[in-house]
């Protein structure tokens, strides 16, 4: 909320898993979304399946959201871990509200305490322990400044298909929160459109990044579909299985990631669009594969939703240190296109665009998201799906009695014509030996530098074809600061308050990992500063950059098991500016 | 069909030449395909076979037809798809026992039971051959091999109890010394509509002679053999005595391609009734929606 030019109030709940935690966000998230407000969630559960610490982060604003907000000004903690593990996160003078039977209150000096008997008011007053959720969301939603009847429409709609009397008892819910004396609070939480200063939409739909990504997929033509439940990847293989048959597609549950991939590229292979989503492990499951994939050309496109790792890691935790094995993996030189959205919006457009690359060079593409980025409710606007760019593989046509049709083509791009089973005269063995034009095994020196130069010659094609990267803040910047994935938000919202204090200050997202974008050389070169920020250990794209740049960056690269906060970028940004930190922020 | 009026010939089935050791049961294997294939007149390119990696998984190269040379093990989970993308295609997956039963065993079950109608053929000459030497899946215990220099202490797999555990839609099994016998097996698993398994004995002279213990063991399944009693089957591929050949098993079970385009046909029906979430935000967004007739 200190960033007056866009008003925003952001919303901690707290609690033990299975309390009402998410279900009180979900139901607060629901509701500001019908009343028209911008969203952005965060959200974490623990790995076990039922108890343990989770919390959800809901930020409302009349203007759009780049990230899920640092520090909450509304902390709600339905249990004393909840209220410990989150106090040192409420912004100095927020609120915090806590069931007064369940918490005993530590000394906090600098935030307003609001104890509400929420367990027992739900029991007692409202007649349904269950009701906890509703009845916090309401109290959270009337401090927002959301009227009750509202409210009380949005839960009789999210509860309708539970009966009446479960929608008489939320609704009395409804009425007993907003019924609440309400402490004094300096702090304004309402959110509303009377200050708009500018008219930039918000967006007609709230959707989470692997939801988008799933529409990405059916929109660019995806036919087949394969893969392993895993954390978070699990909720496109559940969208994939509901939905691609409904597009005219396939998809099947394999029983391991290696078989996934497998199937995919057997239904590449046969023609057909195919994607396969995982995280981590699943992904170094897949490597061989993917090589393979590179080797035989075929088109295929791999969703990694990375999670905390390595090994089986933290499953349910955001991190982004899947980047070096996307861009490196693989045993032998396997070139391969490695694109990384950075908003739920992206998560749509890049898997659109992974498909279009893939057909069109016929090379695995690697969509890398995180669990940030595929959990999180946003709101985006769509474009007219109807006149979405879509590119299909090129296709052989050979005479019907050719002979050893030459698969593997040498073209001035590297992409050959691709013959569909079933065409006659383009018979081939699609070969992982190294091979000739036809696919002949040819172990060869000549032949291995040929075939090297025409599958990396359509990486070359692809890095000249491809912006990979967005830039915005000062055209000439003192530092520009680097981000990818979800982690952009943080790096946008970090330059846009910077700039506002007048420093001069460039944000750069690269969106294609591999081939690495030619373009941004000239930018990175020109600055006279470099700060990178990503969600892992080693600083994974720092050490990328400096791969193919005469330049050091510096990194901010955290792994800790959540997003980089905003504040910590804009203190070593100006730290690196020399500019004196003149307040606290808090 | 009088051989003259048939389209292709046995010419129009063949590849590149075989590379394989001089008195390899793999030719045979191959020849009896290639006749199953001639008889059925199956047009090379509406052929795909699609191998993993072994000595016999070359043999993509050596059928004129769509071929697809997999990584090691994984040729399953491939054939399987390219069956669902395009079900007119005739679909033959082929390997050894190494591929199948070792790295690729984790497929074998699991393709059993999505029941794709696809035909695996497995060439099991029960040892590593393109690797030179080494103990396979099927070695028999107590076997002398590069890899068990003092014996093979493990139990072999049994190919056939494991097709029939988990109720394989078409379990055979042939040897590469009856040509006859074999192609009229894959000629069965090819119309056969689902999974269709055929083991075929197929003795590696240069690394693991096996012809005299084939020649010896093997019988033919007794005619009166019920090919529908599972449990009649499974006598006899527990048989340690005798090495049974022919049909062992077959039952009709809907196919993966089946179900796949039953999915299809119900999903887009419910289109313009009640369609997905995303369907229905595509179709506000501008999106021509797919009907079951489109």
């Amino acid at each position: 909320m200190t960033d007056k030019r866009r008003k925003s109030t952001t919303i901690r709940l707290a609690g033990e898993s299975g309390e009402g935690v998410v279900s009180s966000g979900q139901i607060l998230t629901d509701a500001l979304i019908e009343q028209g407000f911008a969203i952005l969630t965060y959200q974490t559960f623990p790995a076990e399946i039922k108890g343990g610490h989770c919390w959800y982060q809901v930020r409302g604003s009349a203007h759009p959201l780049d990230t899920p907000g640092d520090r909450a000004d509304i902390l709600v903690s339905f249990n004393q871990e909840g209220f410990d593990t989150h106090i040192d996160d409420l912004r100095s003078g927020g609120l915090i509200i806590y069931d007064s039977d369940a918490v005993t209150p530590v000394d906090v000096p600098k935030a307003h305490l609001f104890p509400v008997p929420i367990g027992k008011i739900a029991a007692d007053e409202v007649g349904s322990p269950r009701s906890k959720n509703v009845l916090a969301a309401a109290i959270l939603a009337r401090l927002l400044g959301l009227p009750e009847e509202e409210l009380a429409d949005s839960v009789t709609k999210k509860f309708k298909h539970k009966g009446a009397k479960v929608v008489e008892v939320n609704v009395k819910a409804v009425t007993a929160a907003y019924g609440l004396k309400l402490p004094e609070v300096e702090m304004d939480f309402a959110l509303t459109r009377t200050d708009t200063e500018t008219a930039e939409p918000i967006g007609a739909y709230a959707m989470t990044g692997n939801d988008a990504l799933v529409l990405g997929a059916l929109v660019g033509g995806c036919k087949f579909f394969a893969g392993y439940p895993i954390t978070p990847a699990s909720t496109i293989l559940e969208a994939m299985m509901r939905e691609l048959p409904a597009w005219g597609g396939s998809a099947i549950q394999a029983e391991d990631e290696m078989s996934a991939l497998t199937h995919c590229l057997g239904a590449s292979f046969a023609g057909a669009k195919v994607m396969t989503a995982t995280s981590g492990p699943g992904f170094s499951l897949m490597i061989e594969l993917l090589g393979h994939a590179s080797t035989v050309e075929l088109p295929v496109v791999i969703v990694d939703a990375q999670r905390g790792g390595p090994s089986t890691g933290l499953p349910t935790k955001y991190e982004q240190s899947d980047l070096n094995a996307a861009v490196y993996s693989g045993h032998g030189d396997t070139p391969r296109i490695v694109l990384a959205p950075s908003t739920v919006r992206e998560n749509f457009d890049l898997t659109v665009k992974a498909f279009n690359l893939a057909e069109h060079y016929q090379v695995p593409v690697i969509l890398l998201t995180d669990n940030a980025l595929a959990t999180r409710l946003e709101r985006v606007t769509l474009p007219d799906l109807n006149t979405v760019e879509v590119e299909d593989r090129i296709l052989a046509t050979p005479e019907p009695d050719e002979k050893h049709y030459k698969r593997y083509k040498f073209t001035e791009n590297g992409v050959s014509p691709f013959p569909v089973p079933g065409t006659p005269g383009g018979m081939y063995v699609c070969e992982g030996l190294e091979h000739d034009e036809t696919g002949k095994p040819n172990y060869t020196g000549e032949n291995h530098v040929a075939m090297n130069n025409k599958r990396y010659g359509k990486l070359e094609d692809c890095a000249r074809r491809e912006t990979g990267y967005y830039d915005f803040g000062a055209v000439d910047p003192d530092l520009v600061i680097v981000g990818w994935g979800a982690i952009a938000g943080t790096v946008r919202e970090a330059v846009d308050r910077l700039t506002g204090e007048g420093l001069h200050v460039g944000g750069t997202v690269i969106t294609m990992l591999s081939p690495f974008p030619l373009a941004v050389r000239d930018r990175l070169r020109k600055a006279k500063k470099v700060l990178v920020v990503e969600g892992n250990y080693t600083g994974q794209l720092a050490q990328l950059i400096e791969a193919y740049n005469p330049i050091v960056p510096e990194k901010l690269a955290v792994a800790s098991a959540g997003l980089i906060p905003v504040e910590s970028v804009e203190k070593v940004a100006k730290r690196l500016l020399n500019v004196q930190e003149v307040q606290v922020r808090e | 069909m009088s051989e003259q009026q048939q389209e292709y010939s046995l010419k129009d089935y063949k590849g590149l030449m075989p590379i394989w050791c001089p008195g390899c049961g793999d030719f045979s294997v191959l020849m009896a395909l290639q006749k199953a294939l001639q008889h059925r007149q199956v047009a090379p390119h509406k052929l795909a076979v699609i191998s993993g990696i072994g000595c016999s998984s070359r043999i993509p190269h050596f059928i004129n037809a769509y071929g697809f040379h997999m990584v090691h093990g994984r040729s399953l989970p491939s054939a399987a798809a390219v069956k669902v993308v395009n079900p007119e295609l005739e679909v033959i997956a082929a390997g050894g026992d190494g591929d199948g039963f070792a790295i690729g065993m984790g497929h074998f079950p699991h393709t059993v039971r999505r029941n794709p109608n696809i035909t695996y053929l497995v060439m099991d000459n029960e040892i590593y051959g393109l690797t030179k030497g080494q103990t396979s899946p099927t070695s028999h215990t107590g076997l002398v091999t590069k890899t068990t220099p003092w014996e093979n202490a493990d139990e072999p797999i049994n190919p056939i109890m494991t097709a029939l555990a988990h109720n394989c839609s078409f379990v055979a099994r042939g040897i590469s010394t009856d040509v006859k016998q074999l192609t009229q097996l894959l000629i069965e698993a090819m119309e056969h509509p689902g999974f269709s398994f055929v083991q075929a004995m197929s003795p590696c002279l240069t690394f693991h002679d096996t012809y005299e213990m084939v020649r010896n063991t093997s019988k033919d399944l007794p005619e009166d053999h019920d090919v529908t009693d599972r449990l009649g089957a499974i006598k006899y591929a527990l048989d340690t005595d005798n090495m049974w050949t022919g049909v062992f098993y077959k039952v009709r079970r809907p196919t993966l391609d089946e179900v796949t385009t039953r999915n299809k046909l119900k999903a887009l029906e419910r289109n313009t009734k009640s369609p997905t979430p995303l369907m229905k935000i595509y179709a506000d967004m501008g999106g021509k929606v797919p009907t079951s007739t489109s």
